[in-house]
């Protein structure tokens, strides 16, 4: 029953923040509801037993991410209202968000692999860890990671330095 | 703690689709570079859903979607840095971030 009225009010406000973050005028405004939908989302993650997960979430996307957004905005935009699109582009894109959604929904609640239900395990932080770091699990993808982050603070260093040309 | 299985895992998925497509449309109907950027963050936020979920309710072991939640938050971030640096790059050149007005390539 908790579950059940904790499920409704972080899905509550995940979609309605979603909402707010593509119709709200103000692009400050829209990236503060992006931040409140991700903390829904980590609260879902803590949920599904995935709290290092929902730590991961908040500390990337509601720290990190969300910080970088709202500095840009502050040093690009000008006039802070988003322009609006046509009224009839609008119409089109509602239109092919809906069909996609149609499709997924019935994907969804057709598909036989959704069907299948294995109880929920639980995952002690050990296990993780050793399974994150160990030779025959994912310390390659790990490196990799971590050569791609650094790959990507040089480029945006690279690309936002001021240059004379 | 765990969420009522039978009840909730189809509406987990389904909130997600929901999340997904509201992405979508964003990116369609936003005009500012940023607030595309924004609008993809929500469809991967959409797409860790989805993992997490998955991994929770139908994978025995949740680790292998922990872990690719993981790699795909660094993705993520990774995107996000070079689409910003991107962006004040475009900004610095053109005095605007809005996409419509990119259209030097226009014949």
């Amino acid at each position: 029953m908790l579950n059940t009225i904790a499920f409704l009010v972080l899905g509550c406000a995940i979609i309605l923040g979603a909402f707010s973050v593509v119709t709200v005028k103000n692009v400050m405004h829209a990236a503060y509801w992006l931040l409140e939908v991700a903390v829904a989302v980590a609260g879902l993650f803590y949920f599904m037993s995935a709290e290092y997960i929902a730590i991961l979430q908040l500390l990337v996307y509601a720290g990190a991410v969300g910080m970088l957004l709202v500095f840009t905005v502050m040093i690009t935009r000008r006039s802070r209202i988003d322009n609006e699109r046509p009224a009839a582009f609008s119409l089109f894109a509602l239109l092919a968000s809906a069909l996609l959604f149609a499709a997924l929904a019935y994907g969804v609640l057709q598909s036989p692999t959704f069907a299948v239900r294995a109880a929920p395990a639980t995952v002690s932080m050990l296990t993780f860890g050793r399974t994150l770091f160990s030779t025959d699990g994912w310390v390659l993808a790990f490196e990799i990671a971590s050569l791609l982050l650094t790959v990507a603070l040089v480029a945006a260093v690279w690309w936002t330095k001021d240059r004379d040309d | 703690m765990h969420l009522n299985l039978a009840v909730n895992y189809t509406a987990v998925i389904l909130l997600a689709a929901a999340l997904f497509v509201i992405g979508l449309y964003g990116v369609l109907t936003r005009k500012s570079a940023i607030g595309i950027l924004l609008s993809l963050e929500l469809m991967s936020m959409a797409i860790m859903i989805n993992l997490i979920t998955m991994g929770h309710f139908v994978n025995p072991s949740p680790l292998n979607s922990w872990f690719f939640t993981i790699f795909l938050m660094v993705i993520v971030a990774s995107e996000v840095g070079i689409g910003l640096a991107l962006i004040i790059a475009i900004y610095r050149s053109n005095h605007t971030s809005e996409v419509d007005d990119l259209d030097r390539l226009k014949g």
